[in-house]
């Protein structure tokens, strides 16, 4: 150092001080007063806004980020997103100047990335040429249509009578292990053996890496994953991971949503979501309210779900239909955060576990479950066949109650438990095997015109399997043209449906 | 009884210096205030904010700068004039500290705003940049 001399010095402080001219040499600066819990109080950094990334440095010129969440008079909160421990009180804070925003496009097809869009699956950095920002505004009036194009989940207990539409936020709620996540996942499944186009996204909130990982290779070995993009937090993750992880995937969702193209965003579960954001906001010292839930707990889950919507015509006409999962402790749909839920989306499907034990899978409570706006959705062809399903399972369930106290019933209601049982029956279905539009639209046509009565209900299933293999060997071409959906079936579609029925289904009669 | 916010209290503080009390009475009164609240672990934050508040009122900005060798007098000079620009100050008072660890440059700092043009701050963004 000493051989340096006075003249290079001057030379380069003159440069130094050049360089003060732009204004972007000149940072507006902080400190860390306190840390804990993941939270780290800072003060000053006054011109610091809601959701702004702050940059706290660690040692050796390491730079923590966190994001500004609590905006006080002396102080502000921000919720750190890297290691705490590299975090420590009195430490330099600066300004990001940028909300926080993750990688979105087409190159995130096909991987498993946390909630700051960074690869969790080892497969290289992703190359994205765009970002979209975390929290985002949802679609106004003027840019939304109504829900009319259907979304096919292949579960045909859904796809009858709680029919979603794209665009629509339907809410899959149940306690644990009665199938929620089965029916999402089956849900992306079809997706794909229908060539839909829809893109799924799937969002783990707090998940078991090990229920993670079985999900992944699912979809790989499946073949969806390259049309699907999962978000993934562990319950390791901190806090602000688990808060932010459905925003992120909503932001990668609306990348395809903006874009023309239709998306399908699954939120897994939005309970432990609610849960992350109650650990936040105790620690921001935001005062407490029902079950120690913040004030803002309402608008935390609305304004992630109203980012769904179908967009007009001018806007491209694209949609993302979200399928946010809530989890129920003993069946209790009137706690605070499933209530806020079942008002916010656009109907829910209930999963019962006395079903679930019963056989019935998926164990959709059809009393409770509905669906608002999925109507104006369902196809032509299923709407043409599906009669009064709905209310004859009602009737069913109400009269195999009362006839469990081995009272004599009148033929009718015989006749009527005997449809129930079958119908029943007929709408389980084992996992990973969505059936496909021409398939319902078969089953149904056949067993509202009573064929599938005289099945015992034991080979109902086989009897099922051995009629639609039937129609799909020998009448391809006609099944293909149902298959669109577009249009009622006909006549001729319907008594050659009947006529294959009639005859397939003789060899399992009584 | 509503809690004095830390910024409440600088203006207060601001007001009654540049009305003319003592700075002396004034800084012990609030040291007090600060030591009975049990609020002493504020009082480096309380003097950046008098600070800002002092600067923002009667243009008079006060900044520590650092420097990886000695200044020369017409550096120093032009070092005044960059920070009252930069700093919209009518007059400045600056406390510069020759620090050798910043290898090159010079790291000026206010109570809010900071500009690090050492040349280890730019060895560390280089290797973040790496990173």
């Amino acid at each position: 150092m000493d051989a340096i001399s006075v003249k290079e010095l001057s030379a380069e402080l003159q440069a130094a001080i050049s360089e003060l001219s732009s204004q972007q040499g000149l940072e507006e600066v902080g400190v860390v007063t306190r840390i804990g819990d993941g939270i780290a109080w800072i003060y000053g950094l006054r011109s610091c806004g809601f959701n702004e990334i702050v940059l706290i440095d660690g040692p050796n010129g390491s730079a923590v980020e966190a994001f500004a969440l609590n905006l006080n008079e002396d102080e502000v909160g921000a919720v750190l997103l890297g290691d705490e421990t590299l975090v420590s009180a009195g430490a330099k804070v600066r300004l990001k100047g940028e909300v926080l925003s993750v990688p979105v496009g087409e190159e995130l097809l096909g991987r498993v990335v946390n909630p700051l869009g960074q690869p969790l699956d080892g497969q290289g950095p992703i190359k994205a040429k765009r970002t979209g920002p975390v929290e985002r505004q949802a679609p106004g009036v003027i840019d939304r249509k109504s829900v009319h194009e259907p979304l096919m989940t292949g579960l045909m207990a859904i796809d009858t009578m709680i029919p979603i539409g794209r665009g629509q936020r339907e809410l899959i709620i149940g306690d644990r292990q009665t199938g929620k996540t089965a029916i999402v996942l089956d849900t992306m499944i079809n997706q794909s053996r229908q060539k839909t186009g829809v893109i799924n996204v799937y969002v783990a909130i707090g998940q078991k890496l090990s229920k993670i990982s079985r999900l992944v290779e699912r979809l790989k070995a499946e073949g969806v994953m390259n049309q699907s993009i999962v978000v993934a937090t562990g319950p390791s993750d901190p806090a602000s991971l688990l808060y932010l992880a459905p925003y992120a995937g909503t932001a990668m969702a609306e990348y395809f949503r903006d874009n023309k193209q239709h998306a399908l965003i699954i939120y897994d579960d939005l309970t432990k979501h609610a849960v992350a954001y109650r650990q936040m906001s105790l620690l921001l010292r935001r005062p407490p309210g029902r079950e120690a839930y913040p004030g803002d707990v309402f608008y935390l889950h609305s304004r992630l779900l109203e980012r769904s919507a179908k967009l007009s015509d001018e806007l491209g006409a694209g949609s993302l239909t979200a399928l946010p999962i809530i989890e129920t402790q003993a069946g209790d749909i009137s706690a605070y955060i499933p209530t806020n839920v079942i008002s916010i989306t656009d109907g829910q499907i209930f999963l019962e576990t006395n079903l679930f034990y019963q056989g019935v899978r998926p164990a959709i409570s059809v009393g409770l479950s509905v669906s608002r706006v999925g109507g104006s959705a369902q196809t032509k062809a299923l709407k043409s066949v599906l009669g009064s399903l709905r209310l004859e399972l009602a009737q069913f369930r109400e009269l195999a109650a009362f006839a469990q106290f081995g009272t004599d019933l009148d033929e009718e209601s015989k006749q009527r438990i005997n449809r129930g049982q079958r119908l029943t029956e007929l709408l389980k279905q084992p996992q990973y095997s969505p059936l496909a539009l021409w398939e319902q639209v078969a089953t149904l046509a056949a067993a509202n015109d009573g064929l599938f009565d005289t099945v015992p209900v034991e080979k109902l299933k086989n009897a099922q399997h051995a009629f639609l293999a039937n129609l799909k060997n020998e009448h391809k071409k006609e099944m293909d043209a149902i298959n669109k959906g577009s249009e009622k079936i006909t006549d001729e579609q319907k008594s050659l449906i009947l006529e294959v029925a009639k005859k397939e289904l003789k060899g399992f009669k009584v | 009884m509503n809690r004095i916010s830390r910024r409440d209290l600088a203006r207060s503080i601001t007001d009654r210096i540049i009305a003319g009390e003592a700075a002396r009475t004034v800084m012990r009164q609030a040291a007090a205030y600060l030591v009975e609240h049990k609020r002493a672990s504020q009082m480096d934050a309380l003097l950046a904010d008098i600070a800002v508040e002092l600067q923002a009122r009667t243009g008079h900005a006060a900044a520590d700068v650092r420097v990886a060798h000695e200044l020369t007098a017409e550096n120093r000079r032009a070092l005044e004039r960059l920070v009252k620009d930069k700093l919209n100050a009518e007059s400045v008072e600056l406390a510069v500290e020759t620090d050798t660890s910043l290898l090159g440059g010079t790291v000026i700092r206010t109570a809010e705003y900071e500009y690090d043009g050492s040349a280890r701050n730019k060895l560390n963004q280089l290797a973040r940049g790496k990173r």
